[in-house]
């Protein structure tokens, strides 16, 4: 058992979730300080159990109830998984934090911080329960490793998968990394989805959350992909508060506080008050770019899906895939998405047609609804 | 509903000096294929049938001898559901030799294999736990033991080979043919490069985002050592491209009796390399007048116009081109750029099915010959045996592959055009084993059936008439087998030449009754009681 308080007293900390501790040199009786009771030894991970990190002691494990300095937060545009819900959080070693470097790149963490996503249902047939999936963990172990030439061709980060028993009372770390088939049925929005979901195998984790930016030998690192200034520029429900995240990260100490003014930001593709076309290149960002990015795994079709990409040839309207596909002349046909190859990919379920052909087995109805919605609106057309 | 596409191709050839049309008619096949297209003989009739892989289901629609199909259905639970689709790719193969032919299917997640039962009528889904983003699939005999190995290429790590322990089983072992351990992995063909008789491996390989140089994007070629072990050669060879390759038509592109090879890349350029019959190649695409645009998956090859020389269909713009014979080729349009190719109405003109239909070949006045294969030492397809043919116009060379191009499964027959010659003086297959089987003055127009080890000219190089003797022979009533050891036989099947079996019994005196059998010739295989087989021709008067 780990020791959860440290004896701290040097000066009054008011901690934005509520805690409050005051340290007075002149108390006859030390007080006590909160700290994490996260453990994570980077020579150590990963462990065995996801238990064994206490990133959730604020309750029974599967109810994810963070602990102390174990922070939730949530992209505004979040990646489709066959429709599994997800809670992420994040924690940082006490004393260091996270840097911006850039809206659109992967903030700057320390050794030590680790990401969690814990992938779930809530509808699941046939006693429409709860059902924990699986936890996806990222650690940076390691400082980042770089060639003669100043190109990272280590970033540090490790991903690791922790499979929940059907007990919902542990889950294990996946030591075989094959990758695990659920098979899941479940109810969304009163309709029942079959789901064929794939815990994924560690070569898979890696194809989508690496990148070789500058196309380096050796270059393919590992890198999150959510945690950009411009998915977490974003109002977030603490329950006690709501708060834009970058600020509550800076409050929490997670972030260095040197955040620009504004910042290019993706819109929760849901939420229909925001404008169309932005909704549809924010699901582009977070479903499509790690791989359509320079650098990223299908770097050599020459389409930028990023959000922060201003070029519309580059963001795919207009231009000639470059795989051939019948009766499909354009990647976006401005005007007519039942005949642009982005809707082709995203509606199917072949493996050697869709997009993306990691991280789902079924069609997400309501990104293609609104990527078509996007396609049909555009005035100028091809052509 | 009947579309004609006529693509006239109008091209003059010294040797063979036939104008050529090559014209196809769309035609529906009464069902959809999903996934990869894939039509190859599951019956052993060898008339190329079309494969589908349903949902909880597999249909071949069986090519008739009277024309045209029949759809059998066969419920396999499970297939064509989850994991056990062949997304990326399909290859088959009679792995475990009984006669009826078995599946590969690459899925971006897993291999699965659909095997047949032993007598053709039910087929049963097993999927190997291993992940794997799978790519090109090929069944071959990796270590030539007589038995066809599975091979999956992978995209994100090592490549996968699975051993055939020679009791019906494939078992998961990187250790029977370990590549490089790295990813981009996406296409293997098989092949004899430097025609030494044993079968090499081409590796096309592609990795997104990686820089020029690195290695897993560079083409690997897999010398066999001649022991079952390979030496990769690729930058010796002059073939180590870096430019992205998703597919390979290796053919014997000129002729000359080696393959050359035409590589499909996504970056930079396409190639075009001649092979200079020293274990090299020359890159000609500069003179082979085709384009330059990249950025095709599919890259097939077969003689469509049955001019003798082997053409390729891919998709980059145009989708056929047409070999002149001169080391150049012709670009044409067509509604399709990929498929599975094979003889669906055997008239001797290869169609291609793909989807809902078949393009069917109109053919024209130009001859061919088809080979169709039964390994008896070597494994039951002959996959991986060469075939020639010799005549007029030199030579031509095919290469029995499961397997071709990035992701389709296409006939295992040998089919061959001979232009307006109108004589096929020489058909030689050499099989894995080493057994060469020759067939002298065979008729235009045909299809030759070859056992192995059976053909008139024994004794070229075969270890069964080695190991036992026919007589008499001719035979009248019966036929009597003395072998050099102590075999003990536990069935003969009688075939005749067209590879019909016309006698299929079990014996233990080793004494055949032939009194019924037609006169003609015919080809004899024992099988003895520890499963091997031999065969020899006999004639029956």
């Amino acid at each position: 058992m780990k020791k959860n308080y440290l004896l701290l007293c040097f000066v009054a900390i008011i901690l934005g979730a509520g805690i409050f501790i005051s340290c007075n040199h002149d108390d006859n009786e030390d007080e006590y300080l909160p700290v994490s009771p996260v453990v994570l030894d980077v020579t150590q991970v990963p462990y065995a159990k996801l238990s064994d990190y206490h990133f959730f002691d604020g309750g029974e494990l599967k109810e994810l109830s963070p602990s102390y300095k174990v922070l939730p937060y949530r992209p505004a545009s979040e990646l489709f998984t066959d429709y599994a819900h997800k809670k992420r959080f994040v924690w940082m070693p006490q004393g260091t934090k996270a840097t911006f470097n850039g809206n659109d790149n992967t903030l700057e963490f320390p050794v030590g911080a680790v990401l969690i996503k814990n992938f779930y249902y809530d509808d699941v047939l046939p006693d429409h329960t709860t059902k924990i999936i699986e936890t996806r963990i990222l650690i940076k172990k390691r400082e980042p490793q770089y060639n003669d030439d100043g190109d990272e061709i280590n970033s540090g980060w490790e991903p690791y998968v922790y499979i929940w028993n059907d007990e919902q009372t542990e889950a294990f770390l996946d030591t075989e990394q094959q990758g695990v088939f659920v098979p899941v049925s479940f109810m969304h929005n009163g309709q029942q989805k079959d789901a064929f979901y794939k815990i994924p195998a560690d070569t898979e984790c890696r194809t989508c959350h690496k990148i070789n930016l500058n196309e380096t030998l050796n270059g393919e690192i590992v890198i999150p992909v959510g945690v950009k200034p411009q998915n977490l520029n974003y109002v977030y429900d603490y329950g006690t508060s709501q708060r834009n995240q970058l600020e509550k990260w800076v409050a929490e100490g997670y972030l260095e506080n040197n955040i620009p003014a504004t910042i290019l930001s993706t819109v929760d593709y849901n939420d229909t008050s925001k404008p169309l076309e932005l909704r549809a290149r924010s699901y582009m960002d977070i479903n499509c770019a790690h791989c359509h990015r320079q650098g990223g795994h299908c770097d050599y079709v020459n389409v930028r899906f990023n959000f922060s990409n201003s070029d519309p040839e580059t963001v795919g309207i207009c231009a000639t895939p470059l795989f051939n596909v019948d009766n499909l002349p354009y990647v976006i046909n401005a005007g007519d998405a039942a005949n642009s190859e982005i809707i082709h990919r995203i509606s199917s379920t072949d493996g050697s047609v869709m997009m993306p052909f990691i991280g789902r087995s079924i069609v997400h109805e309501e990104g293609v609804q609104l990527m078509t919605d996007w396609i049909n609106s555009m005035q100028n057309h091809c052509n | 509903m009947k579309k004609l596409y006529v693509l006239l191709a109008v091209c003059s050839f010294p040797v063979l000096g036939q104008a050529q049309t090559v014209s196809f008619t769309q035609q529906a096949l009464g069902g959809n294929v999903p996934y990869n297209p894939c039509t190859v003989d599951m019956d052993g009739d060898h008339l190329d049938d079309v494969v589908a892989i349903g949902s909880n289901q597999l249909k071949v629609w069986k090519q008739l001898a009277s024309g045209g199909f029949t759809l059998a259905t066969y419920a396999v639970t499970g297939l064509g559901l989850g994991n056990a689709t062949p997304d990326w790719s399909i290859a088959a193969g009679d792995f475990d030799g009984n006669g009826f032919t078995d599946l590969v299917l690459g899925n971006g997640s897993r291999v699965s294999l659909v095997k047949a039962n032993t007598t053709g009528t039910g087929y049963a889904l097993s999927t190997y736990p291993q992940n794997i983003f799978t790519q090109r699939t090929n069944f071959i005999d990796i270590d030539n033991d007589g038995n066809l190995d599975l091979w999956a290429c992978h995209d994100v790590a090592q490549s996968h080979a699975y051993r055939n322990d020679g009791a019906g089983n494939l078992n998961f072992d990187i250790s029977l043919m370990p590549t490089l351990a790295v990813g981009g992995n996406y296409a293997s063909i098989w092949t004899d490069y430097n025609s030494d008789g044993h079968i090499d491996m081409y590796l096309a390989k592609c990795r997104s985002g990686a820089p020029v140089g690195d290695p897993q994007r560079i083409n690997l070629l897999y010398k066999n050592n001649g022991d079952g072990t390979y030496t990769e050669v690729g930058a010796a060879a002059g073939v180590n491209d870096g430019a992205q390759s998703w597919s390979t038509a290796v053919e014997d592109f000129d002729n000359d009796g080696d393959m050359d090879m035409v590589l499909s890349n996504i970056s930079d350029q396409n190639r075009f390399y001649v092979n200079n019959g020293d274990g090299t190649f020359t890159d000609m695409y500069a003179s082979s007048g085709i384009a330059a645009q990249v950025g095709s998956w599919e890259l097939q090859s077969a003689d469509f116009n049955n001019d003798g020389f082997v053409d390729f269909l891919w998709e980059n713009g145009k989708e056929l081109y047409l070999n002149n014979g001169n080391g150049t080729f012709t670009g044409y349009d067509l509604p399709f750029g990929q498929g599975g190719i094979a003889d669906l109405n055997n008239d001797g003109f290869l169609d291609v099915q793909v989807g809902s239909n078949i393009y069917m070949n109109n053919g024209n006045p130009n001859k061919w010959i088809k080979v169709t294969l039964q390994g008896v030492e070597s494994n039951r397809n002959g996959i991986g045996a060469r075939v020639e043919i010799e005549g007029t116009w030199g030579k031509q060379t095919r290469e029995i592959r499961s397997g071709q191009g990035f992701s389709n499964m296409s006939t295992l027959n040998a089919h061959f055009g001979i232009g307006s010659a109108t004589a096929i003086p020489v058909v030689r297959v050499v099989w894995p084993s080493g057994t060469v089987d020759e067939y002298l003055n065979v008729s235009t127009n045909s299809t030759l059936f070859v056992l192995e080890g059976s053909s008139p000219a024994l004794g070229v190089n075969n270890p069964s008439a080695t190991k036992f003797t026919i007589s008499p022979n001719p035979a009248k009533d019966v036929i009597n087998v003395t072998f050099a050891n102590d075999t003990q036989l536990a069935s003969a099947q009688i075939f005749d030449l067209t590879g019909r079996k016309v006698m299929d019994s079990a014996i233990n005196v080793n004494q055949i009754g032939v009194k019924s059998l037609s006169n003609g010739a015919y080809v004899l295989l024992l099988t003895d009681v520890d499963g091997k087989t031999y065969s020899q021709k006999f004639i029956k008067e």
